[in-house]
């Protein structure tokens, strides 16, 4: 990525002996030292405790007196020699582990139609709220309801209105005749997933359009009023005159969603605890963590995951030319 | 800019859609709040009207039980949410300038994600 041209604003002189800049070194540090320790102390840490146990042994009993496991939670491969003679092959850890891609899959299929679904959605409300109409303080108070309520209270809260027998989704569906029966939309391993999804988009929606309505605001309006005189056809003003310039906004809105939805965690463990279909990563590796109590397999698992979402963002960054230093240009 | 009618009215029809979808699960939680016993049993889209005084003396009775009655951890549980914000909040608004200066200072790209 390019920063060459936004970069250090804080120490512009050419480094000299200078005695004024000298200080301004230090006093720049002393200022930003309570930061630093604390990331050291809030972001470093863990995530080193983290990898460390993932090569460990350790478990919720015994992490503090782990042993170093070389890379086994990772990969491993024995032979064992049966009594009988005959010779048992065993491989196993995260990397060769079925549940743990499953899981993997499960994620970026839940992360790739969920962000595309809010960012289309999302994109439609806030040219919405661009616009002027009666009411729209209201509107924009009433779309972010969904955002305000708890992740976990609005999991509780679809649960019950996707409860299969007294749910009220399934009413209304039945009602307008576009389902012929009662469905577990929960329990019902095909449904889970879009039950997953919905919930969600209609939780993040929100948040993509206050994103994406910052961007839209952010275009002067005299290139709509050259286009309305040159009388373009709206649908050419928007993919020629919108897109292009709310597509740095766009893309940083894209990226923090999408790194936000590769770790979701509460929404599915509270709507479908135990649907194959549905375990994602960071619920796989909690459950490995505390209820299998294999903290450094789930260890392990957070790594992997960890560095998968460190490689999205990489890519990302490359292919879509993000600069998150100067936001919108 | 001037729309044709046809398109005000789809216009609006979205509005109102997208108000319907936001607002309904939460109205559904309220109305569902207000309702006791098996009435938890029967769907409706309208609040259930008390229709003698003793339904109505029982209206609030969700309510109540959460705030004062069972073991009534209620209270502390919102007094716990306003002392960590606060102290969120205070904490962030010392950290946040000093994290912008790192962004700024930092060449490397990667301390971007710090």
């Amino acid at each position: 990525m390019d920063n060459s041209t936004t970069l250090p604003q804080l120490a512009v002189e050419t480094p000299s002996k200078n005695e004024l800049f000298e200080t301004r070194r230090r006093s720049a540090w002393i200022f930003l030292s309570p930061m630093i320790v604390t990331l050291l102390v809030v972001a470093a840490f863990p995530l080193a405790r983290s990898i460390w146990f993932s090569f460990s042994d350790a478990s919720l009993l015994h992490f503090k007196e782990a042993g170093f496991n070389g890379i086994k939670n990772y990969y491993f491969h024995k032979t064992i020699k049966m009594d009988s003679g005959a010779i048992l092959d065993k491989t196993g850890g995260v990397l060769v582990d079925a549940d743990w891609w499953n899981a993997v899959w499960n994620t970026f299929r839940f992360g790739a139609v969920s962000v595309a679904l809010e960012t289309i959605l999302g994109m439609a409300v806030a040219l919405m709220l661009n616009a002027t109409f009666k009411g729209r303080g209201f509107v924009r108070a009433a779309i972010l309801i969904p955002w305000a309520i708890p992740t976990v209270v609005s999991a509780k809260m679809w649960g019950w209105m996707l409860n299969d027998q007294l749910g009220i989704f399934n009413d209304i569906l039945l009602k307008m005749h576009i389902i012929s029966e009662k469905i577990a939309w929960t329990a019902d391993a095909s449904y889970s997933m879009f039950a997953i999804v919905m919930v969600d988009t209609w939780k993040t929606m929100p948040f993509m359009a206050l994103l994406i309505l910052a961007g839209l605001q952010q275009i002067p309006s005299d290139v709509y009023e050259a286009a309305e005189v040159d009388g373009i056809h709206p649908l050419k003003v928007f993919w020629k005159i919108t897109l292009p310039l709310v597509r740095p906004a766009l893309m940083v809105a894209v990226i923090f969603r999408m790194l936000d939805a590769l770790r979701i965690f509460d929404l599915v463990y509270i709507l479908t605890p135990n649907s194959s279909q549905t375990k994602t990563m960071a619920v796989i590796s909690r459950e490995n963590m505390f209820d299998n109590d294999k903290l450094g397999y789930g260890s392990a698992e957070s790594t992997v995951l960890f560095l998968i979402l460190l490689i999205t963002v990489i890519v990302y960054m490359r292919f879509a030319k993000v600069n998150l230093e100067g936001g919108a240009q | 800019m001037k729309r044709s009618l046809f398109w005000n009215v789809m216009f609006y029809i979205f509005v109102a859609f997208v108000v319907l979808e936001s607002v309904f699960p939460f109205y559904y939680a309220i109305i569902t709040s207000l309702k006791t016993g098996s009435q938890i049993f029967y769907i409706t889209y309208l609040p259930v009207i008390p229709t003698s005084q003793a339904e109505f003396a029982h209206l609030f009775d969700n309510y109540y039980a959460v705030l004062f009655s069972g073991n009534g951890t209620f209270l502390r549980n919102i007094w716990n949410s306003i002392w960590v914000s606060t102290w969120t909040v205070a904490v962030a608004l010392f950290l946040a300038p000093q994290q912008l200066m790192l962004w700024r200072v930092s060449a490397l790209p990667v301390a971007s994600f710090c």
